[in-house]
Order: structure tokens, then sequence, then C-alpha cells
């Protein structure tokens, strides 16, 4: 009943994200066409999976984000709370399914995208997709997860899913800047999902192997529970809150 | 205990320092329609919220069918069909989608119902509620309260915005709901003559203190207005006597029963009765509510 309200809000913007998404994921395509001549296959095959692995590092958190700021907060925002917390469900039943709902969204958007773009690129370029390469795809995914967390948690203090999108998104802004200025300035490095990405990033095109490069372990997991604390804390400060 | 459906004791919800309720002792039987009556702001709708678990108690108790409104929830929920006090649904909804949304969250939930109701109060169901008048938002959401076979109906202000038909036609729509499944309904309202109508009891409540609860047939038959003159008459409230209110040398005493050994206690003490009269719910809650001003 909730998953099927959750659904209904968010699918026009899942339809656009997907469309978005995958047309994002024919451009590696297009430009390994362009490139292979000049780069070799390899070469063209890592420059076009950094493009994919860019657009679905955007595409997927900006969706998370878009889906976070739907759920429980807005029926506070829209006067619906009263309405949908006189159902015979707990509090936890509503923030977990808004969550579960929004998850396979950005889930089925991600691996819609990661599809289209790697068959197209290994079809092209004739390199065999791994495992390995795939796994490169996780830190955007946990990325999405933890926007959509995060928008989701200040939509809820807010009450008001919007003020919680522009809030999260003030944090994409602003976090990676105080992290890179905390660094110039004091050589201290704060923690940042950034760093769930490989550092060889930046060397793949021209050392194509670097690709199976798997992401750093402890990031990932670290920001992962970050990512399922922020529906939990959701829940808590709902399981608090007077309607 | 258990021949009450709800059952509040020194029910109080403080904000700030402000009473919203205050040590409510409510007392609602099973199977009755109880009318809970008072002014804006006079409490009610914070005493639904608390009934309903929206709201956590300041301090003392409220069961509903013998549970704890705070431990219990999801179950009370499960019995209680409610209807808030802002006709609010999902704007983007038509009334057939919200009966979709509703219906998997009850068991007990009639799709019969749903038909008969949307034909009694002539729902437009494939119209999106955002753009249904006031009255028509309302009458969704006492289609799904009504569909859902509570034991409980709680109605926040059940016909605010509605004409005089349609008030109506859910009055006799909650009675027979009452008649046919011996459900409880407890509703709020200042709309004193729908309480008179179907309601069984009625409770008055003003600055969130209960100032009466009774049957209305006891109302009837043994409550009476006072009016005696003389000096130094007695000004103390008791379960005897509602009110007193002192003009110049004159008294008015609302007296829930035994009017005329009252009255003859006054005369001993040298009060001249100048009447005893019956009293309507109406006058019995203008006598209360004015008196606390």
């Amino acid at each position: 009943m909730y998953y099927w309200k959750c659904w209904r809000e968010t699918r026009a913007s899942f339809y656009v994200f997907l469309f978005l998404g995958v047309v994002l994921a024919v451009v590696p395509w297009k430009v390994a066409e362009y490139t292979v001549g000049d780069m070799g296959q390899a070469r063209s095959f890592a420059l076009g999976w950094l493009i994919l692995l860019f657009a679905s590092s955007g595409v997927a958190p900006l969706a998370g984000m878009s889906f976070g700021a739907t759920g429980i907060a807005e029926e506070f925002f829209h006067k619906t709370a009263v309405f949908l917390l006189t159902k015979p469900r707990s509090i936890r039943h509503f923030v977990w399914t808004g969550w579960a709902a929004n998850t396979l969204q950005f889930l089925t958007l991600t691996g819609a995208m990661v599809l289209v773009g790697a068959s197209l690129l290994s079809w092209r370029c004739h390199v065999p997709l791994t495992g390995r390469f795939l796994l490169s795809f996780l830190p955007g995914i946990i990325m999405a997860f933890l926007l959509s967390g995060v928008t989701h948690l200040l939509g809820v203090l807010f009450k008001n899913g919007r003020n919680g999108f522009m809030g999260s998104l003030g944090l994409v802004i602003v976090f990676p800047l105080a992290c890179s200025v905390v660094e110039y300035l004091w050589h201290i490095h704060l923690l940042s999902p950034l760093d769930m990405y490989p550092a060889e990033l930046s060397g793949m095109v021209r050392h194509p192997e670097l690709l199976s490069t798997l992401p750093p372990l402890w990031p990932s997991v670290g920001w992962s529970l970050v990512a399922l604390a922020c529906p939990f804390i959701a829940q808590l400060v709902l399981e608090r809150t007077e309607v | 205990m258990n021949d009450l459906a709800i059952c509040t004791a020194g029910l109080t919800k403080t904000y700030g320092d402000m009473y919203a309720v205050d040590g409510l002792a409510l007392n609602v039987p099973r199977g009755a329609i109880y009318g809970f009556l008072g002014r804006n702001g006079a409490g009610k709708t914070t005493t639904i919220k608390m009934l309903l678990g929206l709201t956590r108690p300041t301090a003392g108790a409220a069961r509903v069918f013998g549970m704890d409104v705070s431990a219990e929830r999801i179950p009370i929920l499960q019995r209680t069909a409610f209807v808030g006090e802002k006709k609010t649904l999902y704007p983007s909804m038509t009334a057939t989608e919200l009966v979709r949304f509703s219906r998997g969250f009850y068991p007990t939930w009639s799709d019969r119902s749903v038909e008969k109701y949307a034909r009694l109060l002539e729902i437009p169901m494939k119209q999106r509620f955002e753009e249904l008048s006031n009255g028509n938002q309302t009458k969704v959401w006492l289609l799904l309260a009504l569909s859902q076979g509570a034991d409980l109906l709680i109605l926040d202000e059940p016909t605010a915005a509605l004409d005089p038909i349609t008030v109506d036609q859910l009055l006799r729509a909650l009675t027979e709901a009452v008649l046919d499944r011996e459900c409880t309904i407890f509703f709020s309202s200042h709309q004193l003559e729908e309480v008179e109508k179907i309601g069984e009891y009625a409770g008055i409540l003003d600055h969130g203190e209960l100032l009466m609860e009774s049957r209305l047939d006891d109302i009837k038959s043994e409550f009476r207005l006072i009016i005696a003159a003389g000096n130094s008459l007695p000004t103390q409230t008791s379960s005897q006597v509602l009110s007193v209110v002192v003009e110049e040398n004159f008294y008015r005493y609302v007296v829930a029963k035994d009017a005329q050994g009252f009255a003859a206690g006054l005369s001993q003490q040298g009060a001249s009765i100048a009447n005893i009269a019956h009293l309507s719910l109406r006058e019995i809650f203008l006598q209360l509510v004015r008196k606390e001003r």
C-alpha cells in the first residue's frame, strides 16, 4: 500500500531519470567510436568507461536525492501525516518502505545505465566485461544511497522534502569544498565520500589495466553504514515527533 | 472497564504553561454514540490525537478497548477509523485510488460499504481529491472511515463543510453503522443539534476540562436549571451541582440530579425559588461554558 503510494509519487521522475541515464549511457560508446582509431581499443574502452562511471556517479545520486525528498517528510509538509499515521502500521514501516521504494528505483536506474553503457562499450571495443570492472560502479551506488538517506533525514528534520533536497544539495556543494580548504590550509584529510573512488582513477586512460582496480574497502563500508544510519535516525526522530 | 470503548483518567496535555487538556476523565461505553462537545480550542482535537497515539499525554492514562494508547497504538488503530479535523488527503489521488491505498491496511475492509456510501453520499470517485469541493473532500474521508469495518469511529468535526442534506445522510449512515456492526462512535462537534439527534451520551469540554458527561436521556429527565433569589447561597459545584452563576441576588444553578431536593435545601437557607426549568443540551452547554468564561 505505502510502497505503491511511494512509487506513484516518484514514477514520473523515475522515467525521466531512466531516459536521461540511458541517453547518457550511449555517450561513451559514441566517444569510443571517434577515439578508437587514434587511441586503440583498450584506451578507448578505458576512456568510455570513465565517462560512464562519471555519468552514473552523477545521475544515480541525483536520482537518490530526488527520490529521498519524497516519502514521509512530504506527509508533514502536505499535512497528510495525520491520515497516514492513523493507519495501523509503525513509523518504522513507513520510513523503511519509503527507503526501499527509493532504493529499488535508483538501483534499477543505475543498473539500466550500466547495462546499456557497458554492453555497448564492450561490444565496440571488444573488451570482455568482468566483475571487477563492474565493481567500479559501487562508489556511485553507495553515494546514491548516502545522498538519498541524507535528503530523507533532512526532509524529516525540516518536515519538508524540498527543503531536505536543498539542504542535501548544499552539502554536496559545500562539503567537498570544505574538505579541500581544510586539507590545503591545515593538511588535515577529512573523511569524504570521494574516498570511495580509487586513487588510480585519473591514470586509467593511459594505463587501462588499472580499470580492474577495486574501490577501497573501508571507505565503502563506512559510508554504506552512514547511508543506512540516515533512515534509522529519521525513524528515531519521527518516533519522537508529535503530529 | 471492559464495557468501555474509551476510558481516560487524569489525561493531561500541556504545551509549555498552557493546559490543552487538564485531568480528563472520559468514559465512552461500547456501542454508544458519544458527542464530544466544546468550543473551538477547548481541547477536543488534542484529546483525539492522544487517543490515536499521535500526541503523547503529559500525564494520566488513556485506554481504547482496554489497551493503553501509548503502548498499544497499532492494535488500537487496527480497530479504529478516524476522520480528522483538517480533511486533507493525497491531493493527486482520486477517491478510487484512496480506497485502493487504504484497503490493504485493514483486513475488515468492505468494498460493499465503499459502493454503498459512494452512492449514498454521491461521491465523484474518479475525480482527483484536490479538485473536489470541501464537502466532497470530507465525504471521501468519511467513506474511507465507514468502509474500514472498524469497531470504533473517531470523528473530529465530521460534518464541517457539509450541506444539511448530506449531514442528514451522514447521521443516518452513522446510526446504521452502530446498529449493523455494534461499533462505537465518538465524534467531536460544536453542532449541538447533531449530538441531540443521534447521540446517546455527551461530554462537554472547555479549556481542557470536562465540565459534564452524561446520557442524553438523563439530561432530559434529571437536569434542571434552578433560579433562586437570596443572599449568601452556596456557590460550590459538585457532582450534583454542575455550575453556579451569581448575578446580584440571583443564583442560577445547573443541577444534574434531585433538583427538587436541592431547591428545598435552598429554601431552608432563606432563598426564594424563582424557577425550576428543564434544560436542553444547548442550554446546558451555554450555561456551563458561559460560566467558565
